[in-house]
């Protein structure tokens, strides 16, 4: 049998790519550019982040020592507003604005499927972020917000403007997501380059489908949970009241944070881009992709599951928990990690700072799962302990992996690498910081110290362990910061633009210069695996064919 | 045999697009999750005890019939405008559009019509807030399905819709999906009670 080998013709133009005098994309703020609401996406996440981190170390500052007054009565406000903020104005959105960005790249397309709706979907989640903190400042909404497993009970006469104002910001930040999710999904499903089937997509660009699809499933849920929550409030009914049992289910699982598939889908984009970070920078394509692949998918199926968890499920996001389906999500991390550590040792790898970033994740993680293996055997529910968890699993892990994205995808993003000397020390800052913070809280829970509680009995270890995590706090702001000054200093650098393809990359973001032009791509290469860039290499590698076209 | 690539079959080479048919498609499925839950909640209130409905509830049935018939004759006139516009048949394809947008508007009429004669509202018991909250939603519903066919309309009879593009067909499955929600809430309410 004779295998032809075709090597890969000229480099045809993109289907949907202008012309490479095409005018200038509009100003900022009339944008329908992908790359620029990307950008756009993640500076207005970081910002939120900001608002979300100085209310924790507020929070932090009360919780010091005994007898510490910073925010008076106000501590059960700045904590729902802190842990409202940092899950629905932070990770998710950072998400999507990094694959605003990078998906259509990766596909070969160069644009969104519908841009204009994109851009909807990202000022309709300013207003929507603006409108929750404004509910946080004009005055305290009722009850502890969507944390608590248990129902907010309507007032009589109906609730006040900064619960009703509350309760529609979140409305309008979620149709938001389900706006930006709906564009992703068509955009992957549809933009495509040909030759690009699904079993080649960039496993990014597979993880951002699967987290779309699943949005669009577990979101609208949460809608009707405002809705019923929304006309209770306003209308003071008694839907939510304690006695009704009935509500208490549909309140955990529509509304409450940690019974809803969400909060898995913070990490799931996080483990694509972390499969796209070790396989560019091992230089070879992902061992066992195809399992790679299953195991998002298996994890993005898996996270509907938390709809099954029960009241504890907060105190154990990872193992041990309350549901086995809750329990059955580690085991494709497991998977994915497996596939992460085998294609670094096949490969010829270069530790750029985006891997420590997946280290960081690995460990945090690890750590994560160690306390709640721990936990197992001590009894920690309502304690400090959850506080810690969620730190470390729910926030700090998938924050670590984010800052990786951005930190690999820089060169296209800013236009320039980050240094490597301040991005390792970032990461570090960040990793430590969490890890501080967590440590903290987890001595705290087995010390018995009430989670959500500004005063209760400090014993002098109490006193140490709070002290710790006050501690992380300030490292992971440093780290943070850090961060953003590296980020800003190669946006503004004047020096020159890094090369198309810095990293030997394999998918097809690599094929346009750094950073793209405002149509993205002057030509794609034919794609036939789900490496192209490396069959590029590859074929230009081959002796070209002799007189006779013997190959 | 060496590590080059082989020439394998592309997927995607001139493959109609229909972004927006998919678009819809998903959205459809959020809103079909969004009813679902509402109607999930419906069911568990019914069954966690109690009355159910409350005492004093009476519901003119021949008007719930007459509203989910509306929306089901609404689904002739819509596949007729479709059909039309398929085959480049303007004037009946504009005609086919303005009868579902006055059956859309006839529905929402009868269910506010509806909404003002019952004794009950959200703050009155759950099942006034949990029923307030599947009659607003099937009329925000409804409400954006008569714009979006207003839309079509416009586009058709203003000759700005290209025949075999996949706008009509997608405004289509957004108004099906509204007649879909309401004859599941006319089920849930009105029927199985």
């Amino acid at each position: 049998m004779t295998i032809t080998e075709t090597r890969p013709e000229e480099a045809r133009p993109a289907p949907s790519a202008g012309p490479a005098t095409a005018a200038p994309p509009e100003g900022w703020f009339a944008t329908a550019d992908h790359k620029r609401l990307g950008l756009l996406y993640l500076a207005a996440s970081l910002l939120f982040l900001l608002v979300g981190a100085m209310v924790g170390m507020v929070l932090r500052a009360e919780l010091l020592s005994e007898g510490t007054q910073v925010v008076g009565n106000d501590y059960s406000r700045l904590f729902s507003m802190h842990v409202t903020v940092a899950t629905f104005l932070f990770l998710a959105p950072a998400w999507v604005g990094v694959a605003t960005y990078v998906v259509p790249l990766q596909i070969g397309s160069g644009r969104l499927a519908l841009p204009r709706l994109h851009a909807f979907a990202f000022w309709l989640f300013v207003l929507g972020g603006a409108l929750l903190i404004t509910s946080y400042v004009v005055g305290p909404p009722a009850g502890l917000g969507l944390v608590s497993s248990l129902p907010t009970p309507a007032p009589k006469g109906g609730a006040d403007t900064a619960t009703s104002l509350m309760i529609a910001s979140l409305a309008l930040v979620a149709v938001s997501a389900l706006v930006a999710a709906a564009d992703l999904a068509v955009t992957v499903l549809k933009l495509r380059t040909p030759g690009l089937t699904l079993r080649r997509l960039p496993m990014f660009s597979w993880a951002m489908l699967t987290s779309s699809l699943i949005t669009l499933l577990a979101t609208p849920v949460f809608l009707a949970g405002l809705v019923l929550f929304y006309l209770d409030q306003r209308f003071g009914g008694t839907f939510f009241a304690s006695a009704n049992v009935g509500a208490r289910s549909i309140w955990r699982h529509t509304l409450w944070l940690y019974g809803r598939p969400d909060v898995y889908l913070l990490v799931l984009p996080g483990l694509g881009a972390a499969c796209d970070i070790v396989s560019t920078h091992a230089r070879r394509p992902l061992l066992g992709l195809p399992a790679a692949r299953v195991a998002i998918a298996a994890f993005a199926f898996l996270s509907l599951g938390a709809w099954a968890a029960g009241s504890g499920v907060g105190d154990a996001l990872v193992l041990p928990t309350y549901s086995p389906l809750t329990a059955l999500v580690v085991l494709p991390v497991g998977a994915l990690v497996l596939v992460w550590l085998g294609t670094m040792a096949a490969g010829r790898p270069h530790v750029h700072p985006s891997l420590l970033f997946v280290a960081g994740f690995v460990l945090l993680a690890a750590f994560g799962a160690l306390n709640a293996a721990i936990a197992a055997a001590a009894k920690v529910n309502g304690t400090a302990w959850a506080t810690g968890h969620l730190h470390v699993v729910a926030f700090g892990a998938p924050t670590l992996l984010l800052l990786g994205a951005v930190t690999h995808w820089a060169p296209k993003m800013l236009g320039r690498e980050l240094s490597a000397a301040p991005a390792r020390v970032a990461c570090l800052g960040v990793f430590g910081g969490f890890f501080l913070m967590g440590l903290g809280s987890y001595l705290l829970g087995y010390d018995d110290a009430p989670a959500r509680v500004k005063d209760f009995g400090f014993s002098s270890d109490a006193s140490t362990f709070s002290t710790l995590s006050a501690l992380g706090a300030v490292v992971l702001l440093l780290g943070l910061a850090a961060f953003l000054a590296e980020t800003v200093r190669a946006a503004r650098s004047s020096g020159p633009p890094a090369p198309a393809d810095p990293y030997e990359g394999l998918t097809l973001e690599w094929a346009t210069s750094s950073p793209p032009p405002p149509h993205s791509f002057d030509s794609v290469p034919e794609v036939r695996s789900a490496h192209p860039l490396l069959d590029l290499r590859l074929a230009e590698a081959q002796p070209a064919p002799g007189p006779g076209g013997e190959q | 045999m060496s590590g080059a690539p082989l020439a394998l079959t592309t997927g995607g080479v001139d493959r109609p697009r229909k972004v927006m048919t998919l678009g819809m498609a998903l959205v459809v499925s959020s809103g079909t999750m969004l009813f679902g839950t509402l109607i999930a909640a419906y069911l568990r209130m019914r069954t966690a005890g109690g009355v159910w409905p409350p005492e004093g509830i009476v519901y003119d049935e021949y008007l719930g019939n007459m509203m989910v018939l509306t929306m089901l004759l609404s689904v002739l006139t819509m596949e007729w405008a479709c059909h039309a516009h398929g085959r480049g048949l303007r004037n009946q394809a504009a005609t086919a559009l303005g009868v579902t947008l006055g059956l859309g508007l006839a529905f929402l009429n009868l269910l506010s019509y509806t909404a003002g004669l019952v004794e009950f509202d959200a703050a009155s018991h759950p099942y006034g807030l949990v029923v307030t909250a599947l009659c607003m939603l099937l009329g925000i519903a409804v409400g954006v399905g008569v714009g979006l066919v207003t839309l079509t309309l416009f586009r058709v009879a203003g000759r700005q819709l290209a025949f075999g593009t996949d706008h009509a067909r997608t405004t289509a499955w957004y108004w099906y999906f509204t007649v879909g929600a309401s004859v599941a809430v006319w089920y849930t309410v009105v029927v199985l009670k």
